[in-house]
């Protein structure tokens, strides 16, 4: 039975890993990647089996824009998702979580939102020096 | 696969550090189906970071060479020193640690084996627990 397969391209890994967990929890596969070179290589990979991408419109080193493109033009099959914040990617998680596989949302999805704000902040307060 | 999990097991968090990109999604997910929860991460600065933020984990398993600021092995210094009851494995195709107190798993290994040695450096502290109020909240 096919699950259902999402690919989150997101530079931050306090966002990647959280949506990614709340994704898991839906029922999906999930794969993930950090930029979107690592994503077109999984896609000529695995594109068969990934349904939709999940990408970070700032991506740190090309735009999701760019990727988007891309996917349409050698992966129609795949569903794009764009979101420019970590906000609206926690949104449209949410609306993947909705439509399937599972008909159980695992959580609140704000708590995701909450999650990651409350990493980043912690991040923001300490983690500047790592060598300390 | 044949089943690994125990079941006191399950829940437990593996930090997974690896910038091959197969390679990691394989293992994890091989640690899912033995019932672990994995956090991924393609590089040693991306884990500080996420560990630095007080992300949750009980084990680090970490591959030595990788792009970015730090190494496996540099990270698993910095995690001795300021979080000493994480268990950390190392990872190498190219290294050979001797050093007794750090786990070194080396390249290639099977699948099944690394989860196993994941599964049995984890049996060995058990007792702590791990709550993350949002994914369990």
């Amino acid at each position: 039975m096919d699950d259902g397969c999402v690919l989150i391209v997101e530079a931050d890994v306090l966002v990647r890993s959280s949506l990614a967990d709340y994704l898991r929890d839906c029922g999906y596969t999930v794969f993930e990647t950090s930029d979107g070179q690592q994503a077109r290589e999984l896609l000529d990979d695995a594109a068969a089996v990934i349904d939709i991408v999940l990408a970070d419109v700032n991506g740190s080193k090309e735009n999701g824009f760019a990727l988007a493109v891309w996917i349409r033009a050698n992966y129609p099959a795949v569903e794009v998702v764009l979101a420019g914040t970590a906000a609206t990617a926690v949104e449209k998680a949410a609306q993947i979580c909705q439509e399937g596989p599972a008909l159980a949302i695992p959580y609140d999805h704000q708590l995701v939102h909450e999650r990651i704000r409350r990493l980043v902040a912690a991040r923001n307060r300490g983690g500047k020096t790592p060598k300390d | 696969m044949t089943p690994l999990a125990r079941p006191k097991l399950a829940g437990r968090r593996v930090l997974v550090v690896e910038d091959e990109l197969l390679l990691r999604i394989a293992l994890a997910a091989d640690l899912r189906a033995a019932e672990c929860d994995v956090v991924e991460t393609g590089s040693a600065d991306e884990a500080w970071d996420y560990l630095q933020a007080g992300g949750a984990v009980d084990l680090v398993f970490s591959d030595i060479c990788m792009p970015g600021a730090m190494d496996g092995v540099e990270l698993a210094d910095r995690l001795k020193g300021r979080y000493p009851n994480l268990s950390v494995i190392l990872t190498s195709g190219s290294h050979h640690l001797h050093e007794p107190d750090v786990k070194f798993l080396a390249k290639p290994y099977e699948f099944d084996h690394a989860v196993q040695f994941i599964l049995d450096a984890l049996t060995l502290r058990q007792g702590d627990t791990v709550y993350d109020a949002a994914r369990h909240g």
